[in-house]
């Protein structure tokens, strides 16, 4: 939040007509740091990528993984679990690193449709745009998260999970959810726009929409990767593997060679 | 260019002769592929279905075909909404016209024969909207059924024009420098957006592909009007034969006028077809990119740019031809299209972002109306979009505020998510800078009253011969809204 703050307070710095793009101005009032030729190519990156602060989320979302990973190989969530957990409190820490992975992996994913949110906004709201947006994605995400995590923390609390089976299951349940034509479709789908309203609660709530609307698909389309994050014990690696994957098929465009389609 | 093919305008072939040669030949030769199973990569329906393929919308299907099982890998797979568009078409076009040459030669034909084009933008010639005569001619001349005659076309059997000046108008595609689009909200570029593999997935519709092309398909009609059965009709491979003509012309009449130079468009994707041997070839659209070299070796008659170098519309540019769109005002709620001409109004706020930066700096900022998920079920009809056409106005009388037209080509198949559709619809962008500084000049342009009209194509042409509606379900426009870039 700080940092989308930093953004806000930048912006209104350097969208001021007077001075903006001429150099001319800028040096004939003094203004140095506005000047900048770092600051300037900042302004721009951030005209035409407003989406920049989700990477900011899931960096944060990342480094917290990062920090608080069991290098024993348990994992982020199994770290706490058996020496003093509740079923609760088990539940609680399952759903926190589940939101935590989806923050991590899922929202870069989704960067285009923040940008379209905020593309299809007015200039001023287009920040609050990409916030709905993340709302709503997140909010999709967050429910599935509670009941999967309340399945996962119970098996675990009953010692019935044995994690080189349940990751080599849900491996399998990976590639054969990649095959199918639902997974095809929800991934195309995860590209797809809706409209927005351009002022007042409607504009927030179809953006919060939209947010609900590419979670969904994204749901849909990667639910088998998150799960096998999960019963990993979000094990860094195969989230590391999961993301990868996950970048490849949303974008395609990245790919240096494709034959075809399907 | 010794080897060079060249494809002739189809009405100066079938000005002295209807059944000159190259039709006739065309006409025996599709004939041959009609007796071709469709699991057959050289016959007419795999032709077609390489474009697309719905089994339950076949309708030619019979219950003796047999499917091909790489289907899903050849059929359905004409690239739509996407800088592929071109490159694609040019391929898919090549590697028929070799098919259909194979077959004249078969035949007992010259080799050598090429593809015709069907310039309907030809001004000089006033026929130039009609179907030529071969397409719609009963019988062949030794009175054999007419293969190039579709029965259920809904306009041109008849002879008469198929479509309005608007619809095949190229002056505002070749004026266009960009090849690619702009990013959302602004020019729709000549030849579309940067995608991946796109099989009509919603983006918005590049100017090449929207007029003419799209409002071609639906001047036509019927098979003509649907991605799927499109390639059934004889007149479809002529239509892309000039729309493939206009890119030729497009990258001659200026310097600038160049193709994307990325790797992702020159050899990021890779499309495979069956050559006239029925072999699986693959290519690339850096492969493609100069029609007179190899493998495709082929020129047409006319490539001279029908502008004389002039814009039609003279273009206003921006400091920055790269500054982002940013938005300045939409509608807040959806508009429905039932067949009849509809309006609605919306607000535009001063914009404060780099539009307003770029005002500031002295440029002129481009203005651009976009039409957003636009959805609905299969459509045959053109909508011309007007800005600020007075309520009672009449829409021929105010040619000045037409800011372009909207084809509902592939609006079903864009409506629908499927494993090739995202369902988001389509999107059309028109730039209508000239026409709000005219109406700034005029002092007609009211900020808080913009207003937008659609009106189908058949109710612009009622007093003339073209045209008659095809109601088929309401279409809905999901937002309207105003870019400045």
């Amino acid at each position: 939040m700080v940092m989308v703050m930093v953004q806000f307070e930048l912006s209104k710095k350097l969208v001021i007509p007077k001075p903006a793009l001429s150099a001319r101005n800028l040096l004939s009032a003094g203004s140095e740091i506005a000047d900048s030729p770092r600051l300037r190519w900042w302004k721009h990156f951030t005209w035409r990528h407003p989406e920049w602060w989700i990477f900011g989320l899931s960096l944060l979302a990342w480094l917290t993984i990062v920090v608080r990973f069991d290098a024993t190989g348990v994992g982020l969530s199994l770290a706490h679990q058996h020496h003093h957990g509740s079923a609760s409190l088990l539940w609680l820490t399952e759903t926190r690193g589940w939101m935590l992975m989806i923050v991590a992996m899922m929202l870069p994913l989704v960067a285009t449709s923040a940008r379209n949110a905020a593309a299809m906004s007015l200039w001023s709201r287009r920040h609050r745009a990409i916030a709905g947006f993340v709302l709503g994605y997140l909010s999709i995400w967050l429910i599935i998260g509670v009941i999967i995590s309340l399945l996962i923390s119970s098996l675990r609390l009953h010692g019935w999970l044995d994690p080189r089976i349940a990751i080599t299951a849900s491996l399998c349940l990976v590639v054969l959810w990649e095959f199918t034509s639902i997974k095809k479709r929800a991934l195309l789908a995860c590209h797809g726009t809706m409209p927005i309203a351009p002022t007042g609660w409607r504009a927030n709530l179809d953006c919060v929409r939209y947010g609900w609307m590419i979670g969904g698909s994204c749901l849909i389309s990667c639910w088998a990767l998150m799960v096998m994050c999960s019963l990993s014990g979000h094990n860094l690696a195969i989230m590391l593997l999961a993301t990868i994957v996950g970048i490849t098929e949303r974008y395609p465009i990245l790919r240096i060679k494709r034959i075809a389609f399907g | 260019m010794a080897g060079i093919r060249v494809r002739h305008d189809v009405w100066k072939l079938s000005k002295t002769n209807k059944w000159e040669p190259t039709l006739l030949w065309y006409a025996k030769a599709i004939a041959k592929m009609q007796t071709r199973p469709i699991n057959d990569p050289t016959s007419w329906r795999y032709q077609a279905a390489i474009h697309d393929y719905i089994p339950g919308s076949d309708p030619l299907a019979n219950p003796a075909d047999v499917l091909p099982d790489d289907s899903d890998r050849f059929w359905g797979q004409c690239q739509h909404l996407s800088w592929f568009f071109l490159p694609w078409h040019r391929m898919f076009l090549f590697h028929f016209e070799q098919i259909v040459a194979d077959a004249v030669v078969k035949l007992g034909g010259d080799p050598g024969w090429s593809l015709p084009y069907w310039n309907y933008s030809d001004t000089s010639n006033p026929d130039a909207r009609k179907l030529p005569p071969a397409f719609y001619e009963r019988t062949l001349p030794d009175g054999t059924p007419n293969p190039l005659r579709v029965e259920n076309r809904q306009r041109g059997n008849d002879g008469r024009i198929v479509a309005n000046p608007v619809n095949a108008d190229i002056g505002q595609c070749l004026g266009e420098p960009s090849f690619t689009a702009d990013s959302l909200g602004g020019s729709p570029g000549f030849g579309g957006p940067e995608t991946a593999f796109n099989h009509g997935q919603g983006n918005v519709v590049g100017m090449l592909e929207a007029t003419p092309h799209g409002n071609m398909h639906m001047a036509v009609g019927d098979w003509m009007g649907s991605f799927e059965t499109a390639g059934l009709d004889p007149i479809f491979w002529l239509h892309h034969s000039n729309i493939d003509r206009l890119w030729n012309v497009w990258r001659a009449r200026s310097a600038g006028h160049q193709n994307p130079n990325d790797r992702q468009w020159l050899t990021g994707v890779t499309f495979e077809f069956h050559d006239a041997g029925g072999n699986i070839v693959s290519h690339t659209a850096n492969q493609v990119v100069d029609s007179t070299a190899n493998p495709l070796s082929y020129k047409y008659e006319d490539e001279v740019d029908p502008l004389r170098g002039i814009d039609f519309a003279p273009r206003i540019l921006s400091v920055g031809e790269r500054s982002i769109p940013e938005m300045v005002g939409a509608t807040d709620k959806p508009v429905t299209l039932t067949g009849r001409p509809a309006s609605a109004s919306f607000t535009v706020n001063p914009p404060t972002g780099p539009a307003r930066t770029l005002a500031a700096g002295g440029g002129t900022p481009r203005i651009y109306l976009n039409v957003e998920n636009i959805t609905g079920p299969r459509h045959h009809t053109s909508y011309s979009v007007y800005l600020n056409l007075p309520p009672a106005g009449e829409p021929n009388n105010h040619p000045e505020l037409l800011a372009g037209s909207m084809p509902l080509f592939g609006v079903a198949q864009a409506s629908q998510a499927s494993d090739k559709h995202a369902g988001s619809g389509l999107h059309y962008a028109f730039e209508v800078s000239n026409i709000v500084r005219k109406l700034e000049a005029k002092g007609d342009w009211d900020p808080k009253n913009v207003r937008v009209t659609f009106v189908p194509d058949y109710e612009l042409a009622r007093t003339e011969s073209v045209g008659r509606p095809q109601a088929t379900g309401a279409i809905q426009v999901g937002r309207i809204s105003l870019y400045h870039k």
